[in-house]
């Protein structure tokens, strides 16, 4: 069996039983791996999904995250907490299967997608959260990553314009798009 | 400006700076007044807000078991470099699938082959050039095409004997207990990708003999096939190259298989149209 070396991992920023999981999956420890992803699965799926704006494409999306993960433990240095590595890298996986898929779409079809208005009427504002989920769903692709990226889960605008190759007035435009599209959608 | 020279417009024009912190001394104060004093315009700032908290607090969602399995299914044999062993198994899942699907559905091939009488054609070398001649080419030589490692190839080939070749090595040194396992996958992922290949190249040979005898289709139409026979190869062209990159990916061998079963049915409605 093919072995790897062991991690040179910084303690400071795991905690025990991460630590512990991560430098047994990183040498081939499916069980190790299971409790990284019973760990973390939660925070990417939901990422995968609302990035997506489709369960069935996020589940796609959530294996891709992990075997990308599985493929690159031996990489993986401590430098950062495991759980911000995976969350970077399934940000990475979104958007690039995205890319993927807009060279296979017809040029017209991106311009329904971006100029596409919200599909799904909301519910007043008061007591959002089932019904803010509904309105991410439905926002145009470009403002709905975004407004995820930024708003629920907490990257900076140049963040998300290197991930994203756009610039940071690009991000803000669409943004503050998301948002009045959000405020539109639950006002209804 | 003084606070009664704002008004809504323009509060709504740096409202998406407002709310970013973007805007600070004097004209900060001003906005601040102006939604204080303003009701819409409160009441507009207050939603947006509420919004991005709202926002911060989105729970996490448990995905279904099945993600699970399927991630544990690829990366099982986790003694194989994962670049090498992965895309064996839904590659060749899928590629049986839709070559299954194909061979369920070659009657219209069939139909299409007797009513236009290709398999005489097949031996006819001087044949119709109509649609034939501007089509990519398509080797029927599935045994005999050389292996094309979709990792390391840059201008991927059109076609669908080029997409599913093999790889060449797996990366995995030779005589070990992972070799011998690996040249075993390697050698049941030859077998299945060769034999649905087969039927691939089969069925758009057979398609192709049939549009040889269709000297009779409009030029119009004969051109339409050939844009639409441009795109969906380009299509299968990228579909492979992105699996390169990326050779576990569910979703982008769905859009393989899919531009797969396009050129297929394209070529099959070409060959039934009828006559002008």
């Amino acid at each position: 069996m093919a072995t790897l070396a062991p991690l040179p991992i910084n303690r400071s920023v795991l905690g025990p039983q991460a630590e512990s999981d991560v430098a047994l999956a990183a040498t081939g420890d499916r069980r190790a791996f299971e409790r990284l992803y019973r760990a973390n699965s939660g925070r990417i799926f939901a990422l995968c999904v609302r990035m997506a704006g489709d369960r069935t494409a996020a589940e796609e999306l959530t294996q891709d995250v992990f075997v990308r993960c599985w493929q690159k433990l031996a990489q993986f240095r401590g430098e950062s907490s495991f759980s911000t590595w995976l969350h970077r890298m399934a940000v990475n996986v979104v958007l690039n299967a995205r890319k993927q898929e807009g060279r296979h779409r017809l040029r017209h079809e991106e311009v329904d997608e971006e100029s596409q208005a919200l599909a799904q009427p909301g519910l007043p504002i008061p007591g959002m959260s089932l019904d803010l989920e509904k309105a991410i769903a439905s926002l145009p692709p470009g403002a709905r990553r975004v407004f995820v990226l930024h708003d629920v889960e907490g990257y900076t605008h140049e963040e998300i314009a290197a991930m994203s190759g756009v610039t940071t007035g690009a991000t803000k435009s669409q943004l503050h798009r998301a948002r009045m599209l959000l405020r539109e959608a639950l006002n209804r | 400006m003084t606070e009664t020279e704002m008004t809504c417009e323009r509060f709504e024009e740096r409202l998406a700076d407002y709310m970013e912190g973007d805007v600070q001394g004097a004209e900060r104060a001003l906005l601040d007044a102006h939604a204080a004093s303003c009701a819409a315009c409160g009441a507009l700032v207050g939603d947006l807000r509420k919004i991005v908290a709202e926002a911060a607090t989105l729970p996490a969602i448990e995905p279904p078991r099945a993600v699970w399995a399927g991630i544990e299914s690829r990366i099982a044999a986790n003694v194989v470099p994962i670049a090498a062993r992965r895309r064996t198994v839904p590659l060749v899942r899928a590629l049986t699938a839709a070559a299954a699907m194909i061979l369920v559905t070659a009657s219209v091939t069939y139909m299409a082959t007797k009513k236009f009488g290709a398999l005489d054609a097949q031996r006819d070398t001087t044949g119709g050039t109509q649609i034939v001649a501007h089509l990519p080419t398509n080797p029927v030589t599935t045994s005999t095409n050389p292996d094309i490692d979709p990792a390391s190839s840059s201008t991927p080939a059109t076609g669908s004997s080029a997409l599913f070749s093999p790889r060449g090595t797996t990366g995995v040194p030779e005589g070990s207990a992972t070799s011998v396992r690996t040249a075993s996958n390697q050698k049941r992922y030859n077998d299945k990708t060769a034999s649905a290949m087969a039927v691939y190249d089969e069925e758009i040979s057979r398609l192709r003999s049939v549009l040889k005898r269709r000297e009779d289709l409009d030029p119009k139409t004969v051109a339409a096939i050939q844009r639409s026979l441009g795109v969906i190869d380009t299509a299968i062209s990228q579909a492979r190259a992105a699996l390169a990159a990326d050779p576990a990916s569910a979703f982008l061998n769905k859009r393989l298989n899919d531009a797969q079963n396009k050129k297929v049915e394209l070529l099959r409605t070409a060959a039934m149209l009828p006559s002008t």
